[in-house]
C-alpha cells in the first residue's frame, strides 16, 4: 500500500519546480493549516454534560443568607442518571435514591468547587459546601434537576454591596447556561433592598445580586 | 527567496505541530463520577479561590447544546412512530454533531497526527480517510461492544461501569502507545550511530509500525457521547434508533478525524516541498524523533489517567 519515499526523496523528485510555483501549489494546505493551528482553542469547545441553571439569592433580617441553585441536566446525560439511579422505575426519586444520587453523582464535584465561581465586591470567595442537595425529575420526567443551597454570610449595611455566583467548567466537559428570567431573590420585606441581575463579563452572564440595607 | 524558504518552511511544520496537537490530550473525564473517596467539604479546602474568564468561543458550545437537545427530540420522537423523516433527522443530527463534537480535544487526532507528521513513508492522502474511519468506527464501536457487554451480561449501564471500561481500555491503549513511542525514538536516535537503523532496513522497520494499528490505539477509548446516546435509546426502548444515531456518529467522526489526518499529511509534504532537499532530510530526522516523544508522553498519560 504505501512505497517507501521518504518526504526527503519526495523533494528530491519535485525539486526540479520554482520555488514560487511550488510555494504556490501549496497554497491552500498552508491556509488550512494556519488557521486550524491558529484556533486550538476553538477546539477545546467539546461539551458532554448541558446543564441549564437558575439562582435565587436568600436574604434574612441580616443580609445575605445564601445562594440556591438549581440545575437542570439536558435529556441524554439525565437518562444516564435515571437509568442508575431509578432504582424502582417509578420516575421519581425516593429519599434513599436522591441520597444515592448525593454520593453517587453529586460529591465527587467538590474536587472542582462544584463548578462555582463566587465574589464579593469583586473578591473571589470560597466556595462552602452545599446543603439541603435535592434531586427531582422534570419536564416530562426526562430531566433530572439537582437543587442545592450554598450558605453565606454577608450582613448588610447602608453601602450597597455585589455579589456574584456563576457556574463554569474550565475543560468543558460541562457546559452551564442561564438567561435573564433564571434569576431571582427571596428577602423579607421591609428590611433589605436587594435586586438580582445577569451582568455579562467575558461572553458569560453572571447573576449578581445588589443589596442593602433599608434605611 | 533563500531566506524565504526555510523561515516558510518551519513555519509551515509548526503549524502541522499545532494542528496535530491542537486536540488536547488531557480529554477530560466525567465530573460527576465519583471515586468514593470524596468529601463535600473538598470545596472548603480549596484555600486560593479561582476566577475565570471563558474565552470568546465559549457561544459555540451553547450552539452544542441546541444540537444535542435537537438529536434528544428527534430520537424521542421515533418512540411515537416510524417515519422515513424521522429517521433520517435523527441520522442527520448525529453526523452533524459528531462532527463538531469530535473536532474537540480527543479521538485520537493528537496520535494519528503525529504519526502522519512523523512517518518516514510516503502516505497516500486515502490512507488518512481508511484510518479516520478505523479510529472513529473503534471510538463508536467500543462504546457500543461495551455499553451492550455491560447491560446484557452484567446488567448495568452505571456511570462508574462506563468509568471502568473506559480506564481498562485507555490502560491497554496507553501501553502499546508508550511501546510505539519509543520504537520510534529509539530507532531514530541509532538512525544517527549504526547502519542498522537506517536506509531500507529502518524503513522496514518503521512499516512494521502500522498505521491501522495506530488508528485502533487511537479509538480506543469509548466515546462517552456514543454511550449516551445508548443509554437514552435503551431508556426510551429505541434501540434500534439507537445504534443509527451511533452509525452517524461514527461517520461524522470519521469526517473530522480524517480531514485532520489528511490535513497534517497534506501539510507535512507542503512544507518539505517549500524547503531544500538536505534541509528537509534532517527535518525529517526531527520530525521523528519529536513524534515518538510525543507519543511516548501521550502513551504514558493515557496510562497514568486510566
Amino acid at each position: 500500500m504505501c512505497n517507501s519515499i521518504s518526504p526527503a526523496g519526495i523533494i528530491e523528485r519535485r525539486i526540479a519546480a520554482p520555488v514560487s510555483l511550488r510555494i504556490h501549489a501549496a497554497r491552500p494546505a498552508m491556509v488550512a493549516l494556519l488557521l486550524v493551528s491558529l484556533c486550538p482553542s476553538l477546539c477545546r469547545a467539546h461539551a458532554h454534560i448541558f446543564i441549564d441553571y437558575t439562582v435565587t439569592a436568600e436574604f434574612d433580617e441580616s443580609g445575605l443568607r445564601g445562594m440556591r441553585a438549581v440545575w437542570t441536566f439536558d435529556r441524554m446525560f439525565s437518562s444516564f442518571i435515571i437509568k442508575q439511579f431509578d432504582k424502582d422505575n417509578n420516575k421519581s426519586f425516593g429519599k434513599q435514591e436522591v441520597a444515592a444520587i448525593r454520593d453517587g453523582a453529586f460529591k465527587a464535584l467538590a474536587k472542582d468547587g462544584y463548578f462555582a465561581y463566587l465574589s464579593h465586591a469583586n473578591k473571589a470567595l470560597p466556595v462552602p459546601t452545599p446543603t439541603e442537595f435535592d434531586a427531582t425529575l422534570v419536564g416530562d420526567k426526562d430531566a433530572v434537576q439537582y437543587s442545592f443551597f450554598l450558605p453565606l454570610t454577608v450582613e448588610a449595611d447602608g453601602e450597597e454591596q455585589c455579589v456574584s455566583l456563576f457556574f463554569f467548567d474550565p475543560v468543558i466537559y460541562v457546559s452551564f447556561t442561564i438567561t435573564k428570567n433564571d434569576v431571582s431573590v427571596s428577602a423579607p420585606s421591609g428590611s433589605i433592598d436587594a435586586r438580582i441581575e445577569l451582568k455579562k463579563v467575558k461572553y458569560t452572564p453572571r447573576p449578581t445580586v445588589s443589596f442593602k440595607k433599608r434605611s | 527567496m533563500n531566506i524565504m524558504k526555510p523561515v516558510l518552511g518551519i513555519i509551515l511544520l509548526l503549524c502541522c505541530m499545532a494542528a496535530a496537537q491542537n486536540a488536547d490530550s488531557s480529554h477530560a473525564e466525567n465530573p460527576f463520577l465519583s471515586s468514593g473517596d470524596q468529601t463535600e467539604s473538598a470545596a472548603e479546602q480549596r484555600v486560593v479561590p479561582r476566577e475565570v474568564n471563558p474565552p470568546w468561543w465559549y457561544p459555540i458550545v451553547i450552539w452544542q447544546k441546541s444540537i444535542n437537545d435537537k438529536l434528544a427530540s428527534s430520537l424521542a420522537a421515533l418512540k411515537e412512530g416510524f417515519s422515513v423523516g424521522k429517521v433520517l433527522l435523527v441520522f442527520i443530527v448525529s453526523l452533524v454533531y459528531s462532527m463538531l463534537h469530535t473536532a474537540g480535544p480527543g479521538h485520537g487526532k493528537v496520535i494519528l497526527g503525529t504519526y502522519f507528521l512523523t512517518s518516514s513513508e510516503k502516505r497516500k492522502k486515502i490512507d488518512a480517510a481508511i484510518a479516520g474511519i478505523i479510529v472513529s468506527l473503534t471510538h463508536v464501536g467500543m462504546a457500543f461492544i461495551l455499553s451492550l457487554f455491560l447491560w446484557i451480561f452484567l446488567n448495568t449501564l452505571s456511570m462508574s461501569s462506563q468509568r471502568d471500561m473506559a480506564n481498562v481500555s485507555r490502560r491497554i491503549g496507553g501501553i502499546f502507545v508508550v511501546i510505539t513511542g519509543l520504537a520510534i525514538l529509539v530507532t531514530c536516535v541509532l538512525s544517527n550511530r549504526t547502519k542498522l537503523f537506517s536506509g531500507e532496513r529502518f524503513k522496514g522497520r518503521m512499516k512494521s509500525v502500522s498505521l491501522y494499528g495506530i488508528a485502533v490505539l487511537s479509538g480506543i477509548v469509548p466515546c462517552p457521547l456514543a454511550w449516551f446516546v445508548l443509554v437514552f435509546s435503551i431508556s426510551y426502548g429505541i434501540y434500534a434508533y439507537g445504534i443509527l444515531s451511533i452509525v452517524g456518529m461514527a461517520i461524522g467522526a470519521a469526517i473530522t478525524v480524517g480531514t485532520t489526518g489528511l490535513l497534517v499529511l497534506v501539510g507535512r509534504d507542503a512544507a518539505m516541498n517549500v524547503m531544500g532537499t538536505e534541509r528537509s532530510r534532517r527535518i525529517a530526522l526531527g520530525l521523528r524523533a519529536f513524534g515518538g516523544v510525543v507519543l511516548l508522553l501521550f502513551g504514558a498519560i493515557m496510562v497514568a489517567a486510566s
